[in-house]
Order: structure tokens, then C-alpha cells, then sequence
């Protein structure tokens, strides 16, 4: 028979369990705002030493990797920085003789992702940097491949990204062509299956070559145009007659990352230019169906940033950076070729 | 007044030996290991905790290194805090029913946390849906190298937990 000692210390154990588990289910039905709060207090505070400790360790280990390369790199610069100035001149000069403004430049901000131990981690990525060096929230978070997500909360030394691995996370997307408009977000997976990305939406009528690069839109202002999100690998499913949804390979995986770029001040310009384009794709004729009539119809409110489109890249890609007005709504629809 | 599970002893080796694994989870870890399969030794110290106290105060060990991990990862805010409290709870039960101190069963021992942890944590986030990695890319290797740090926490910290490794 167990000691009276015994009885009570096995009842505050199954008491404490119940408590913690009561409030760690409590936790998961907290509102966003509240557990952003939450988490957010603590980095402040509670944690703020270990993600100094950690933030330390990261840019000891990247100062040592980097260290060889940067020698060796530098050397190089050298020589192209004598070149600069007078590649500069020339630039401003044919630019001008073309009419057109010099390349858009936007501030960013490199941050060093700290990762967890947790198979969330990748979900949600931990960053830092924070408030003071200008990060503010919804941010886009880029990686030297292409898309990784925004900024979600920001601490003053820390922020939280949310990326694309996220199950709420959602981008608008096109083709590199601009052929087919959708939504881009993570793949439902089962426990065992490994990263992935879906391009959904998609016109039934419209068949996208493998291998076709998908960039951001631009539209709904989260994220600038022109941005690598993935490329198209497999038809994932397909409704018949409505909907095909396509496997994207990611452009950036956020639990390999080491150091993320936050791209400051929002979403108003473009991006495409910072990013190479593969040679394999060739842009077709985009097809004149009711879908891309629609899209630009349906999306012309939002699309009050054309007086920035001045751009080269933009120009000579028109399918991306469709200026043509949007037809009006009492116009009829196009007529729809006989192949289709 | 004791836990059934704790012996009375002195609390200063769990908090000199906690604040190590603290250092090594927070700075020795980045610092050598790049990929997500490095070992979690911040869920091996709450389960060495558990093991050598009782399940009540192995899940509130669990729960608080799931706070801190909800704290720096909130995809899914709680999913920790419950796995984790669940797995210290688990730790100590099944070290007073199951085992003997050795140091390869403490590392599969470990290694089983990791495994229940991230089920646990994938389930209450809705699924592996875009986990980086995936359950056997990260988890498994992890759960690996986990057991082997717990080897060796086992062995060099023997004195302080009061280990009689079976020989």
C-alpha cells in the first residue's frame, strides 16, 4: 500500500500534468494576435539573451565560411570597381538615348535566420533583425533563389517570417509569359512527404509547359512583381473542365536559409530585374481567352502602381507588365480560337 | 515533501547541467551544425529532468521548453508547449516503469522523444503540409543525433544526475 508521502506526490503530479496539458490546449486556441503577443513578449525579454547568444554563434559560423570566399572575391571587385564609374556613365547615357529612367532601386535589409529544433521550423523562420533596422510588418522576405514569405511580427531586435511553407500563406503568381494567372501556396502533404509547393487556380484551358518559371503578379500589393517563386515540375490534380493545380519546385527553401534579405518599405515597385531569368523558357503569344481578359478586368483596381512601371525590363516584357488598359465591362468578350 | 519518483537531492547539478545544454543548444549547435538534423539539446534536458523527477514536474519542464520553443517558432502556437509536456510526462512514467540507467537505452530513450515530440507537433499543426524536409528528412536524423548527445550527456554527467550506469 503507498505512504500517505507517496498518494499526495502522485496526485500533484497528475494535477500538474492536467494543468500543463490544459494550458498548452488553451495555447492553441489562442487568437493570432494574442500568441504573437505572447512570443513576441518573450523575445523581448525572457529570450532576448539565448537569440543574442544564437544571433552570435550564426554570424561567427557565416564570418568563417564567408571569410576565404570574401578574400578571394575581393580581389575581383577590385578590378570592376575601377571599371565602375565609367560603366555607370555609359549606362546613363544609353538609357537616356532610350528614354527611359535609371534601374529602380530598393532598400533592403540582410538578416541571419535563426533556426529551431522543431519541425515547424521552415514554417515560420526566425530573423535578426528587427524594428530598429527598419523592418516593419508584411515585408517581403527574399532569399538569393527567389520568394521566401513576409515579415509577420517584429520585435525591436528580432522578427518572424512567415514563408511559403505555411499552411496560410498564399502569393498571387503568374507565368514568367503571363499566360496563366493563379494562387500559389504549400502543398498538403502527408507526414512523410517533404517540401512542396501548389499553383492553383489555373484555367483548365491553360496548359503550362514543365519547367515554366513562375514569378510573383504583383497584385493584391504583398508581394513586387516579378519575384521566383518556383518552378513548374508536375500537373499535382486537375478538376475536369475548371481547375488544374501544378507541383512547383521552390525557388528558396526557408529551413536551408542562412541569411534572408527584407525588402523595406513594402511592395509598391518591382523586382524583376534582380533576378536572372532561365533560358529555357521561351515566352509564348499569350492566348486570347475569357480568363485573361477577365484577370486584368477584375484586378484594375488594384493595379495603381502603372505610373511606376517605367522600367526597361517591364517594357520589353509586355505580357508581365501589361500597360494596355483593361477592357471595360460592357465590352464583349473576345472570341475564342478555334483550337480551343 | 518528494516526488515517488525523486530522490531528495540537491538541485544545483540539474541547473548547472540545464544552463550547459542551454550554451550548447543556443550557441555550440549554430555554430557547428547547418543542417535541421542537429541534436535538440534543449529536449534532452527536459527529459533528463523528468526522468530523475517524476511525470508532474517533467511536463512542466516539457512545457516550459515548449513556451520557449512556441516563443521562437510560432507557426503553431501550443503545438509545442503540448508536445513537449506530453513527452516529459512520458519520460517520466516510462523511466519508472521501463528501464534501467544505460546509456544506449537513454539514447533510444531520446530518440523516441524526438520522434513522439514532432508527430505530436505535426498533428496539432494541421499535418506536414510544406514542412521543410518532411518527417524523415528532419525528424529521423534528428532523433539520431538526439540519442547521441543524450549518450554522452549520460556518460560525462553521470555524478551529477546520480547515474548508476549499468555496467
Amino acid at each position: 500500500m503507498p505512504r500517505a508521502s507517496d498518494r499526495s506526490a502522485s496526485a500533484r503530479d497528475t494535477w500538474l500534468v492536467a494543468l500543463t496539458l490544459l494550458l498548452s490546449i488553451a495555447a492553441i486556441f489562442l487568437p493570432a494576435p494574442a500568441a504573437d503577443a505572447l512570443a513576441a513578449g518573450m523575445r523581448r525579454t525572457l529570450l532576448m539573451p539565448v537569440i543574442w547568444l544564437q544571433q552570435d554563434a550564426v554570424a561567427s559560423r557565416q564570418t568563417r565560411k564567408a571569410f576565404a570566399k570574401v578574400v578571394s572575391e575581393r580581389d575581383s571587385a577590385v578590378l570592376a570597381a575601377q571599371l565602375l564609374q565609367s560603366l555607370k556613365a555609359e549606362n546613363a547615357d544609353l538609357r537616356g538615348l532610350l528614354g527611359l529612367s535609371r534601374r529602380l532601386g530598393r532598400e533592403f535589409r540582410s538578416a541571419e535566420v535563426l533556426h529551431q529544433q522543431v519541425p515547424t521550423d521552415g514554417r515560420t523562420i526566425l530573423l535578426g533583425a528587427g524594428a530598429a533596422d527598419g523592418l516593419r510588418e508584411f515585408d517581403p522576405v527574399l532569399a538569393a533563389g527567389g520568394l521566401v514569405g513576409t515579415i509577420r511580427s517584429v520585435s525591436p531586435r528580432t522578427s518572424i517570417a512567415l514563408t511559403w511553407a505555411h499552411p496560410d500563406w498564399r502569393a498571387s503568381a503568374t507565368t514568367l509569359d503571363g499566360t496563366a494567372y493563379g494562387l500559389v501556396g504549400a502543398s498538403p502533404g502527408s507526414l512523410g512527404s517533404s517540401v512542396g509547393l501548389e499553383f492553383r487556380a489555373i484555367s483548365y484551358r491553360d496548359t503550362i509547359p514543365m519547367g515554366t518559371l513562375v514569378v510573383s503578379s504583383g497584385l493584391g500589393g504583398a508581394y513586387p512583381q516579378g519575384i521566383p517563386i518556383g518552378t513548374i515540375v508536375a500537373v499535382s490534380r486537375e478538376q475536369q473542365g475548371i481547375e488544374r493545380v501544378y507541383t512547383l519546385r521552390p525557388a528558396a527553401n526557408p529551413s536551408a536559409l542562412t541569411h534572408a534579405l527584407v525588402i523595406l518599405g513594402g511592395s509598391a515597385t518591382p523586382l524583376a530585374v534582380a533576378f536572372p531569368r532561365p533560358a529555357a523558357v521561351v515566352p509564348q503569344e499569350p492566348r486570347k481567352d475569357s480568363v485573361r481578359v477577365a484577370a486584368p478586368r477584375s484586378d484594375s483596381g488594384r493595379r495603381s502602381d502603372s505610373g511606376q512601371r517605367v522600367d526597361s525590363t517591364r517594357i520589353l516584357r509586355p505580357r508581365l507588365n501589361d500597360s494596355t488598359p483593361p477592357p471595360a465591362a460592357s465590352e464583349p468578350l473576345p472570341t475564342l480560337p478555334d483550337s480551343l | 515533501m518528494t516526488s515517488s519518483f525523486a530522490p531528495n537531492r540537491s538541485r544545483l547539478p540539474y541547473l548547472l547541467a540545464f544552463a550547459l545544454l542551454l550554451g550548447l543548444h543556443f550557441y555550440v549547435r549554430p555554430l557547428v551544425f547547418e543542417s535541421p538534423a542537429a541534436p535538440d539539446f534543449l529536449l534532452v534536458a527536459a527529459l533528463f529532468y523528468a526522468m530523475q523527477t517524476g511525470p508532474g514536474a517533467g511536463a512542466l519542464a516539457g512545457f516550459a521548453v515548449g513556451l520557449v520553443q512556441d516563443a521562437l517558432v510560432p507557426a503553431h502556437f501550443g503545438a509545442a508547449m503540448l508536445a513537449h509536456a506530453l513527452v516529459g510526462a512520458l519520460a517520466a512514467w516510462g523511466r519508472a516503469v521501463f528501464f534501467a540507467e544505460n546509456a544506449i537505452v537513454t539514447a533510444g530513450f531520446m530518440a523516441a522523444g524526438v520522434i513522439i515530440r514532432d508527430l505530436i507537433m505535426l498533428l496539432a499543426g494541421g499535418g506536414a503540409g510544406g514542412a521543410p524536409g518532411g518527417f524523415l528528412g528532419g525528424t529521423l536524423p534528428q532523433a539520431v543525433t538526439t540519442g547521441v548527445a543524450a549518450a554522452f550527456v549520460t556518460v560525462l554527467f553521470r555524478r551529477w544526475f546520480a547515474v548508476r550506469l549499468d555496467q
